[in-house]
């Protein structure tokens, strides 16, 4: 019987078989943030640690970090408090800091792909639970906790159990308007947000194959929004265009290798997967989210869930009377306060250049506090050399400093409460974006078209 | 981290589903009371407008209800503590006295975080749950004991569940797991230097560029 791309990562990283049926897998790839890599750093102190191999190890802060031009370590309390213990620590270890000023500075999420650190077939984690992005490059990519990550760092190791395995295939055609975030939030939305637990996912089918790199980031990044740790997508000849010349990629001879080694890695066609599912692309719209959840998605002109769905639901009228919503209420219309594009979904170059085919020549409209925050100072300095923060700034967005922003509300940047926030980031959760914020997920384009008309609106509409 | 045996409690049911480490541990209170976490776990349900500071508790909370104040058990809803990977969650939880969290499907990286803070988490059948909340109404205890795997109702009726060995190892002996492992540094170190003959841009440019 074949494998799985999944199956053929985990066993070239097999140490030892350990008697409980785990593994110990070696980790080629240990990012560590401001937050929980400071925590994890840390805990190896306390213990009189080192790391194993110090090399194979980065550390990039992120999540604590201001968004405000000009900014310095001591402009948030939080990345005071913690930014002097992350870079001292890193340089007592011997691992290497991409920090405040580093001109590869970024979220963890967009720098690991851009500079070549992550490359195909690797294992890589980091304290974050979006790392499951990086499997876009044919990667086992998944987030841990503090104490695994403690382990990880130490030994270079982890002791892990191998989950089932899902397919799942995106066949059609997609709507012009319609993007790899609003793909992933319908696939949420249609099987829920604990529909993936325990399950490793591979994407396969024509769609993934026609998708751009940064589009497949998207894609993974979002997964584990649906209860997956992992996410996987073959590489291929967008993967090996995408990586090559990037600082940390392999070059000339050293580069075939890893090409023809990634090559080998695909799924066999005898593979069998516990779970394949087949969605067809060709019937889904631009999404947005109305409630708590991922899951609590809609399309843009759909009503949210009417009076009978809710009445025998508790998880649905908590949603609702936190968003302060009505059964059946249209999402077209609703008014908004902030505006939120960035982060490790939807961060990137393509992504702005989105952004920027909306708002160029427009305002955004009054009472609305719209921001856009680049990925990573990479993506910065792209986007600034394209012109793309005139176009922003003209508009009257903030043009932020690379980091997770106001994603997490880490940095101690907030949404007020009970303002509703359009946001291209991964999750809506009850005070997520600050205590009784009101988080609406969607794709650049739908946040953009937000921005500039002051509420809810579809590309349909504005056509 | 103290270990784990027996538990012989009342069980809390919290069956909303999709509780989120958000909810558990929201980042404004890691950032500013992160020591004190157990203080604000579940912060947005267990007070009143989700307020800590004011901090009138929500009588609709199930760990703010008389009977259920001590419980050491917490009957999950699905999915329970997905979201981001944050330690803190089951810190919080931990610290509010629970040792065992039950429900059908977890985050999975939480389910770790879980074991990695002596809480144990068991993965059980939608209607074994649903026993259970049902029993969790008349008062009467429940007894899980990890050493034998399995749930003892108060009606008498026993459950069996499945956790890893190796995590009914770390939970019974309270270890940390960083320290056995690197009794075999030796054998990492080895894997390493066969895999560089094979996928050398895995090490070679980590171990030579400047950093």
């Amino acid at each position: 019987m074949g494998k799985t791309i999944f199956e053929k990562i985990w066993d070239i990283h097999v140490i030892e078989h350990l008697p409980n049926g785990s593994d110990m897998l070696h980790i080629d790839r240990c990012y560590g943030h401001d937050l929980s890599g400071t925590m994890a750093y840390r805990m190896m102190k306390k213990q009189g640690y080192k790391p194993l191999n110090p090399a194979l190890t980065v550390s990039i802060p992120d999540h604590t970090l201001s968004s405000k031009a000009g900014r310095t370590i001591d402009d948030t309390p939080i990345s005071k408090s913690f930014m002097p213990a992350f870079e001292e620590l890193s340089k007592e270890m011997g691992i290497r800091m991409f920090g405040l000023n580093d001109p590869r500075q970024g979220i963890v999420h967009v720098v690991g792909p851009e500079t070549g650190i992550s490359l195909p077939g690797m294992t890589a984690v980091c304290g974050d639970s979006h790392t499951c992005t990086h499997g876009a490059l044919g990667m086992m990519a998944w987030g841990v906790g503090t104490s695994e990550l403690y382990h990880v760092v130490t030994t270079q190791s982890i002791l892990v159990t191998k989950p089932k395995l899902m397919q799942i295939r995106l066949e059609g055609t997609r709507s012009p308007d319609v993007e790899a975030m609003d793909v992933i939030l319908y696939l949420i939305a249609q099987n829920g947000a604990g529909f993936g637990a325990g399950y490793a996912v591979e994407f396969t089918g024509p769609v993934i194959r026609e998708m751009e790199m940064e589009e497949r980031m998207t894609i993974c990044n979002l997964t584990v929004e649906m209860g997956s740790e992992y996410a996987v997508i073959e590489p291929d000849d967008k993967t090996f265009d995408y990586i090559g010349g990037r600082e940390f990629a392999p070059k000339g001879q050293m580069m075939e290798q890893l090409v023809s080694h990634a090559r080998q890695l695909r799924t066999d066609e005898d593979a069998v997967f516990d779970l394949d599912i087949t969605i067809d692309v060709t019937v889904i719209k631009p999404q947005i989210s109305w409630g708590i959840s991922p899951e609590h998605t809609v399309g843009i002109d759909e009503m949210i869930p009417g009076a009978d769905a809710v009445a025998k639901d508790d998880s649905l009228q908590k949603a609702l009377a936190y968003m302060d919503f009505k059964p059946g209420q249209a999402m077209l219309g609703i008014p908004i306060q902030r505006v939120f594009i960035g982060s490790c979904s939807n961060g990137r170059l393509s992504n702005l250049l989105r952004v920027a085919d909306v708002v160029a020549g427009k305002q955004v409209a009054d009472g609305v506090e719209a921001w856009i925050v680049p990925g990573s100072r990479l993506v910065k300095r792209e986007a600034e050399r394209l012109g793309l923060d005139q176009i922003f700034r003209d508009a009257g967005f903030l043009w932020g400093e690379p980091g997770c922003s106001l994603c997490g509300g880490c940095n101690g940047e907030r949404v007020a409460p009970q303002h509703h926030c359009v946001s291209t980031t991964n999750r809506n959760f009850m005070g997520r974006q600050g205590p009784q914020s009101r988080t609406h997920l969607v794709s650049p384009t739908t946040a953009a078209l937000a921005a500039v008309n002051g509420c809810i609106v579809s590309v349909a509409e504005t056509v | 981290m103290e270990k784990l045996i027996t538990i012989r409690s009342i069980a809390a049911p919290l069956m909303l589903p999709n509780i989120d480490t958000d909810i558990i541990a929201p980042m404004k209170r890691i950032l500013l009371n992160g020591d004190e976490i157990e203080k604000y776990g579940f912060e947005p349900l267990r007070f009143v407008d989700g307020d800590g500071d004011a901090g009138i508790l929500n009588p609709e909370f199930v760990l703010n209800q008389e009977q259920f104040k001590n419980a050491e058990i917490l009957l999950c809803g699905e999915n329970f503590g997905c979201g981001s990977s944050r330690e803190n969650a089951p810190e919080a939880i931990v610290g509010m006295g629970i040792r065992c969290v039950i429900g059908t499907t977890f985050g999975g990286i939480f389910f770790k975080n879980c074991v990695n803070q002596g809480i144990l988490p068991i993965r059980l059948k939608e209607q074994d749950i649903q026993e259970l909340v049902v029993l969790s109404k008349t008062g009467e205890e429940t007894l899980v004991d990890l050493e034998n795997q399995n749930i003892t109702l108060s009606t008498g009726r026993i459950i069996p569940f499945v956790i890893d060995d190796f995590q009914r190892y770390l939970l019974m002996e309270g270890l940390d797991n960083a320290g056995l492992t690197l009794k075999k540094a030796e054998a990492i170190l080895e894997f390493e230097a066969n895999d560089k003959l094979n996928r050398p841009w895995v090490y070679d440019l980590m171990e030579r560029c400047e950093q």
